[in-house]
């Protein structure tokens, strides 16, 4: 019944947005939400790439101007893909006509701009969620499960690194185009939340390591103090040669550890110290294609194993099956308050990197400025 | 059994042939007692004979043996000699093995024990009749990594033992210039790949599993002719041996590569494949075992770690990458930092075997891998030759009189 069509309306046509709509078409395949999906209009400033963008994707029509997009009553849900410099304006015009959002990340420039989107989502009382796509990796949602479950006892040490070669060559397919490090590497900023951890210090240095183009860092790393005691550290760079997609997260807490690796990302590998007694101590390599394993029933057969698309089919379904049942998305979501805390660390570390100091996470979050992260 | 000498504390050692697996022993040897701190015995290197004198005179000095000999007959009958360890081809062994019994001296006889099943045994006779100590040196069920997986299956961990995976492959023949060595003719070496490291996969087999019933065998020969070699030609190359003067060719006539299908006498089953013209695989020994609860699985590439998968919780069953650690039997004296983590290697397994050798012939008792160990590995092996020729499956027979 065409009366029942969720639409979505896509800003942007980069190639991140294949990635979503190529989502948005494999729910009903994979994992249908209640209610059939479409693409009713894409809008780039570019009309010709817009064009192009909706004819790969099956957006039915297409706009330069994101407003259209926004007030368009066939759109019930808005996917705001542009860079991050666009995310705020057009997100909160959405929210305030009640229109659920996913947003890319980083949901905004700075820790500000996070926080008066994450206010409008309040405000507007609709899902509204930053797209941290890793959190839907299989591997990854199992290892939070783990973790929050107390399996792996407190953290101890929470380690992540996502290096890239990119920016390293003379002429990178994917350009920069002038977005920092830290924020662009925003994923391992929320993955410390995601499996349990709150960051309360920061000591960071970062660097400018290409030759030319914007005054950007190409690389950081940051050493952090947990909350609870422990101590972490986060990494990122474009231009670490040979690695494309080593995004690497791992937990030890006192009763176990895990790590993963986006280049294995079928893979966890979890210890529990309670398995040395037996002289079989070790971690466990477990290929999380099973059907006890989250999203993986919905795919194939146990050792059939999933790729990086999959990530936003978990997303989209997540997010759409909230919308159509009217409920808020579930903790393992990312919401706006996300965003917003990923973006508070974030700017924490540039604030080290910057005064050569180390910040405390409670000065990014000044009292007077309203309600910060739980 | 005879007495040890007038030095109680010390086994005094005499070895016949200085070529590779000699040094192996030597290092072994060495090190043995700084290692296992509680040996009753410490070995003493006395004597090394090669018909290379420069070979011995080589080893002797590196290793710090008292002298040199040319001629078996001086290790076998020294009077300052209590342990005899014969590392020459299989079919020149047989000599120092039966020479040394006679002679009252235990034996250590490096592996494969006989050419045959028949010509194992009669090793084995020597050593019972004369009741000296004898041991296998088929060293990779001393690795302590394989010792932890039998211990695992011994105690039940992975159920009941369905079947087991065995590969050795490695490349040394890859070469068509590779000299035609002793391993390439059936005269020295009683076979090819399939007694030199199928032997090994038969013996960790048996070690793991059980006594194997029955084989369905293939071989393969790819390189059919060799340069002969040159009269100084040492190790599985045969380094610096091709080139001097005019190029003679001569046939090779055992296999290059072999494979078999096995079932042991509980009711597993197994396959085994060796090769030595696997171009890249140096020295790839793996092992897999698969129970009715669980799977383990150990690749001697990365020897100080086993992977073993036992049922295990919900949401995180997979394969445990275990490092050989304090625990495992063996483990703790080869561990020098005290810690898992810190690699042990192939030295550690020559020494975790030498160590129990050592402590057998102290104590006066036998050892598990000694010659009856061998006639049971040859006998597969004369098995799978037997199949192989045939084409079909073929049962194990022991020697009569095999104990």
């Amino acid at each position: 019944m065409v009366d029942d069509l969720l639409g979505v309306g896509i800003l942007g046509a980069g190639w991140i947005t294949r990635a979503h709509a190529l989502a948005i078409r494999t729910l009903p395949v994979v994992a249908p939400v209640g209610r059939p999906v479409g693409i009713p209009i894409l809008a780039a400033r570019d009309r010709e790439r817009a064009q192009a963008m909706a004819a790969t994707i099956g957006a039915d029509r297409v706009t330069t101007d994101w407003r259209e997009v926004v007030e368009d009553p066939a759109v019930h849900v808005v996917a705001n893909l542009m860079g991050v410099a666009a995310h705020r304006e057009a997100t909160e015009a959405a929210l305030a006509l009640g229109k659920p959002v996913l947003c890319e990340k980083p949901l905004g420039v700075d820790r500000f701009e996070a926080r008066s989107m994450a206010s409008a989502a309040r405000a507007a009382g609709v899902q509204a969620v930053t797209g941290f796509n890793y959190r839907f990796i299989p591997a990854m949602r199992l290892a939070r499960d783990i973790a929050l479950s107390g399996a792996l006892g407190d953290i101890v040490h929470f380690r992540a690194a996502y290096l890239q070669d990119y920016a390293a060559v003379p002429a990178p397919l994917l350009p920069h185009n002038g977005s920092r490090a830290v924020t662009d590497y925003a994923h391992i900023a929320d993955f410390l939340h995601y499996v349990g951890g709150e960051a309360e210090a920061v000591q960071a240095t970062a660097a400018k390591l290409t030759g030319d183009g914007p005054d950007v860092e190409d690389a950081y790393v940051a050493a952090i103090d947990l909350r609870g005691g422990g101590i972490g550290s986060l990494e990122a760079s474009r231009v670490a040669r040979g690695w494309k997609g080593r995004q690497v997260v791992e937990l030890d807490g006192t009763l176990g550890s895990f790590w993963w690796d986006m280049e294995d990302l079928n893979r966890l590998h979890v210890f529990y110290a309670a398995d040395e007694a037996a002289g079989t101590g070790g971690f466990r390599d477990v290929l999380v294609t099973q059907g006890d394993h989250p999203y993986v029933a919905r795919w194939w057969p146990p050792g059939h194993t999933l790729g990086w698309e999959s990530t936003f089919v978990h997303e989209w379904h997540d997010f759409l099956a909230a919308v159509v049942a009217g409920e808020p998305v579930q903790a393992h979501q990312a919401t706006f308050d996300d965003g917003e805390r990923a973006a508070v660390l974030c700017d924490a570390i540039l604030a080290s990197a910057r005064e050569g100091r180390r910040v405390r996470i409670s000065e990014m979050t000044p009292a007077e400025q309203g309600v910060g992260p739980a | 059994m005879t007495a040890i000498g007038p030095s109680s504390r010390e086994l005094r050692i005499g070895v016949v042939g200085a070529g590779t697996i000699a040094g192996a022993h030597s290092a072994a040897l060495v090190n043995v007692p700084h290692l296992f701190r509680a040996l009753a015995l410490r070995p003493r290197l006395v004597v090394v004979a090669d018909i290379n004198g420069a070979l011995a005179a080589s080893l002797a000095e590196r290793w710090g043996y008292d002298r040199v000999a040319r001629d078996w007959r001086e290790v076998v009958e020294a009077d300052d000699v209590d342990l005899v360890l014969a590392c020459l081809p299989p079919a020149a062994n047989k000599q120092v093995v039966l020479g040394a019994a006679a002679a009252g001296k235990h034996v250590v006889c490096e592996k494969p024990l006989g050419v045959s099943a028949e010509d194992a045994a009669e090793l084995l006779g020597a050593c019972r009749s004369a009741g000296v100590f004898h041991g296998l040196a088929a060293g990779y069920r001393w690795s302590p990594a394989v010792r932890a997986i039998h211990d695992l299956i011994a105690g039940g961990e992975l159920g009941e033992i369905r079947s087991l995976r065995a590969s050795f492959m490695l490349d040394y023949g890859a070469d068509p210039e590779v000299p035609l060595l002793w391993r390439f003719r059936k005269e020295l070496a009683g076979g090819g790949i399939a007694i030199d490291t199928g032997y090994h996969l038969v013996d960790c087999a048996r070690f793991l599993v059980g006594e194997i019933a029955t084989v369905q065998g293939l071989s393969a020969t790819y390189i059919t002719e060799r340069p002969l070699p040159g009269a100084d030609a040492v190790g599985n190359r045969g380094d610096g041996s091709v080139g001097a003067g005019a190029r003679q060719m001569g046939p090779v006539d055992v296999e290059d590569a072999a494979a078999a299908l096995v079932t042991f006498e509980s009711g597993a089953y197994g396959v085994f494949e060796t090769s030595r013209v696997a171009p890249g695989r140096r020295v790839s020994l793996r092992l897999e075992v698969f129970g009715s609860r669980g799977s383990a699985d150990w690749d001697l590439e990365r020897p100080d770690e086993f992977l073993v998968c036992l049922p295990g919780d919900v949401g995180t069953f997979g394969f445990r990458r275990v490092l050989v650690n304090p625990t495992h039997p063996g483990a703790a004296e080869l561990l020098i930092a005290g810690t898992d983590g810190t690699s042990i290697g192939w030295l550690g397994q020559e020494c975790a075997m030498w160590a129990e050798f050592l402590t057998a012939i102290a104590e006066g008792r036998p050892t598990h891998a000694d010659f009856g160990d061998g006639v049971r590995d040859n006998a597969v092996i004369d098995a799978l030759y037997r199949s192989a020729a045939s084409g079909s499956r073929t049962p194990v027979v022991l020697p009569a009189g095999t104990p």
